[in-house]
């Protein structure tokens, strides 16, 4: 599978400072510049029309999106064409509605039937269920990229994805059991074997991307975020057990608590936050880390790549979005006491009006404050040794998917 | 008209070709830097590819099929175009037959989405709902109860929303362990419960388990119309009911998650598409609960008619939930041309006149 050596080993910097293939990569690869009025006036649309032919419209909605989005990201000089249309997804979405409800349906009612023959079945039920849709997913999310790459194309040339669904699944389940196993050791593991699978399928015209990151190497590059992660749930769980007031018997139920026991509840919360709000900063390193080191360990042709996606601009991304978060929901919890007030009937016209703004607004500044800044920052910071290597490729001739991404519709798979 | 440059994408490789373009007439004539024509197309067949027109940059389409792109970058020839070709931004013309697949595939979606609805999903229910163990009904029953009385009792202890009353307990206990003997009773155990509450109901749920609001007493004015309520009760716990319309809802649930996506008010239609279809279930069950009932009040003898002053009684309370679709019980009056239809079941009284006082005393006045 791997198709060179581990370069990291040698160079001895950071692993993904990989210059020992000569040339550096210093040309600008990709460029977004998605205009904002016109996604966001979709994304409006989409919602409103969504609501009024009861959901249907999101296929047609979503093609139009994509199309937007697609032709706000140019390579070289030459910005990319979504090629997908509404009637693939619907189709997609209606062969997975004839083929695969059943089986989802069948799935779902033995499960509850496990939780109901006996509370002890109850978790072997939701795992069956959970596996059953992450295997699902992860099937459904190859397929998903094959149909988007499929529908994508450059100076009229198309992409592509090969290899197959079945196999990304069965990599995905047996590296996430392994990591889940090995406490998260073998998480970057994991991510390696996906990555090389996904990128060396994936096409331009008749030429493969490659990938040549070991295990290794992806190792190396988690690796401080791993044991960071590991010492601060140590540290966690050791201030637990030796230092808080609070006992596991404690906190689970007995008579009232007292006030000391409240606090130290309060105390323990608070840790636990703090706990999960560091390693998810960990967790978005040790990715920012890994996408360098996908693209220095990538190469299409004569071409290699370069990234240097910045830590502490995708951390400021993450923290806008959670600031706005904060401030959107707050403020539905400030206004709606003082909805109440109101009479009964306008309250509650109130209250669905509100709910609709919300929930029409939370999508665009998603769109708006996280998805568009971080893929304007992915595609400024990659750079390229040379275009000229996409710039010679000539058109594959095969079959690509007829319909598109049905299951992963069902199931809700990646936003746009 | 001027002659602008561009780049022509053949679509059989990334290689870019420079061309010189013109309108000419109707026309788009592409020729090569040699002066050689390269291709020449009529304007209607032209079209903008990019979702948002622009005025400094086009990339043009030929055909539908056809993968080759020409670039333009040159911004008066880009107006030009703009002025005389008016489809530019327009969707081609359909295909024929372009509905086909629509259409097979609708077709195919809606009949597995029926099969479900109408076959499997009931055999499932009913399969699951013999499959249980008693002590597994038993238990889901206990404690949907115990949480009905929680609901009920608000902020006051649980107990105090149970009516107590020794003798109308026993005399109602008599009278559902009299009905269940029946030959279309059940030989489930039965526990009965009443509590206190405005809403005149009363529910059967797994395992036997029975819940009778006090106001539903207070709406009985003889002893057979509250029997005709608790032989309806026995023949939900005899066939099932309660479970099976849980194993139900779930599988809708389900269903109607995947149908709907769950973006855009999804949720909140399927929450109603749920209702309806859920409560289009119970109304067979209804019916057949019914029809037990009468049979179990003809074995003894009590008057099931006595049930019709009660079924009016409810009825104003009940409007909000009439609309056809969405009521969980058939519509008032076949329920009542129904009882009408069975004739005299019986005389009665289903209680002596001490017991329906110890009964109608329970919950106080």
């Amino acid at each position: 599978m791997y198709q060179g050596q581990d370069q990291s080993g040698e160079a001895g910097g950071l692993p993904w400072q990989n210059t020992s293939r000569g040339q550096e990569a210093n040309s600008p690869f990709l460029e977004f510049d998605c205009r904002i009025a016109p996604v966001v006036g979709r994304i409006y649309k989409n919602k409103l029309l969504g609501i009024v032919t009861l959901g249907f419209y999101r296929f047609w909605g979503k093609t139009h999106l994509r199309r937007l989005l697609w032709n706000g990201t140019r390579l070289g000089e030459d910005r990319l064409e979504y090629h997908g249309t509404g009637k693939e997804l619907f189709i997609g979405f209606l062969i997975a509605l004839v083929i695969l409800t059943p089986l989802l349906f069948v799935v779902g009612v033995v499960s509850s039937v496990l939780a109901l023959t006996a509370p002890a079945l109850e978790i072997i039920g939701s795992l069956l269920n959970f596996a059953v849709l992450f295997a699902f997913w992860q099937f459904a999310r190859y397929r998903l990229w094959r149909y988007r790459l499929s529908r994508t194309s450059w100076r009229s040339i198309r992409f592509y994805l090969e290899g197959k669904g079945l196999r990304f699944m069965g990599i995905s389940l047996l590296w996430t059991l392994a990591s889940l196993f090995s406490l998260g050791l073998l998480y970057p593991v994991l991510r390696q074997k996906l990555l090389d699978y996904q990128i060396n399928n994936t096409v331009f015209g008749d030429q493969n991307f490659r990938f040549t990151g070991t295990a290794g190497g992806m190792f190396k590059t988690y690796l401080p975020f791993i044991l960071s992660n590991a010492f601060l749930l140590s540290g966690a769980i050791l201030y637990f057990v030796f230092y808080s007031p609070v006992t596991f018997s404690d906190l689970g139920g007995g008579e009232m608590a007292s006030y000391e026991q409240t606090a130290a509840t309060g105390e323990f919360s608070l840790i636990l936050m703090g706990v999960a709000l560091l390693s998810m900063i960990f967790m978005v390193m040790g990715r920012v880390h890994e996408i360098r080191f996908m693209a220095a360990n990538m190469s299409f042709g004569e071409a290699r790549f370069r990234s240097e996606l910045p830590v502490s601009r995708v951390l400021l991304v993450f923290i806008i979005m959670g600031v706005l978060t904060i401030v959107a929901y707050g403020a539905l919890f400030m206004l709606l006491p003082q909805l109440m007030i109101a009479d009964p009937i306008m309250m509650i016209v109130l209250v669905l009006v509100f709910f609709v703004v919300i929930y029409l607004l939370f999508d665009v500044l998603k769109t708006v404050f996280l998805v568009m800044p971080l893929m304007r920052l992915f595609c400024r910071t990659l750079y390229i040794t040379d275009i000229s290597s996409f710039e010679t490729v000539a058109a594959r001739s095969g079959e690509s998917p007829r319909y598109g991404e049905g299951l992963a519709d069902a199931l809700d798979v990646g936003a746009f | 008209m001027g002659l602008a440059t561009g780049r022509l994408f053949d679509g059989r490789s990334a290689g870019a070709v420079s061309v010189s373009v013109y309108i000419r007439a109707n026309e788009l004539v592409i020729e090569d830097e040699a002066g050689t024509p390269v291709g020449v197309w009529s304007l209607d067949e032209l079209r903008d590819v990019s979702p948002v027109p622009s005025k400094i940059e086009i990339s043009l389409s030929f055909g539908e099929e056809d993968p080759a792109r020409l670039t333009i970058g040159d911004a008066g020839f880009i107006a030009d175009i703009r002025r005389q070709c008016q489809t530019l931004n327009k969707r081609r013309p359909l295909q024929a037959g372009w509905w086909k697949p629509y259409a097979i595939w609708i077709g195919g979606g809606a009949a597995s989405v029926a099969v479900l609805f109408v076959f499997v999903l009931p055999f499932l229910a009913t399969v699951v709902a013999n499959m249980l163990s008693d002590d597994t009904r038993d238990r889901i029953g206990r404690e949907t109860k115990d949480y009905i009385i929680k609901t009920f009792a608000r902020d006051k202890s649980p107990d105090k929303a149970i009516c107590e009353g020794t003798a109308g307990q026993a005399a109602l206990e008599g009278l559902v362990a009299r009905l269940a003997s029946a030959e279309a009773g059940t030989s489930t155990p039965i526990t009965l419960t009443v509590v206190k509450s405005k809403v005149p109901n009363a529910l059967a749920l797994p395992g036997g388990h029975m819940v009778i609001f006090s106001e539903m007493i207070d709406h009985a004015d003889r002893p057979d119309a509250l029997a005709g309520v608790l032989a309806h009760e026995i023949a939900h716990i005899r066939e099932k009911h309660p479970i099976n319309l849980f194993v139900t809802n779930v599988g809708i649930a389900t269903v109607f998650s995947l149908v709907l996506g769950d973006i855009s008010g999804g949720t909140i239609i399927a929450g109603v598409g749920q209702m309806a279809v859920g409560a289009a279930y119970t109304r067979d069950f209804e019916r057949e609960a019914d029809s037990l009932a009468t049979r179990i009040m003809t074995e003894w003898q009590y008057d099931m008619s006595a049930m019709i002053p009660l079924l009016r009684s409810l009825e104003p309370k009940a409007r909000f939930m009439h609309v056809p679709i969405f009521a969980t019980h058939p519509g008032m009056e076949e329920r009542i041309e129904k009882i009408e239809a069975a004739g005299n079941t019986g005389a009665g009284p289903a209680l002596g006149a001490d017991e329906w006082a110890a009964v109608k005393a329970m919950c106080g006045a």
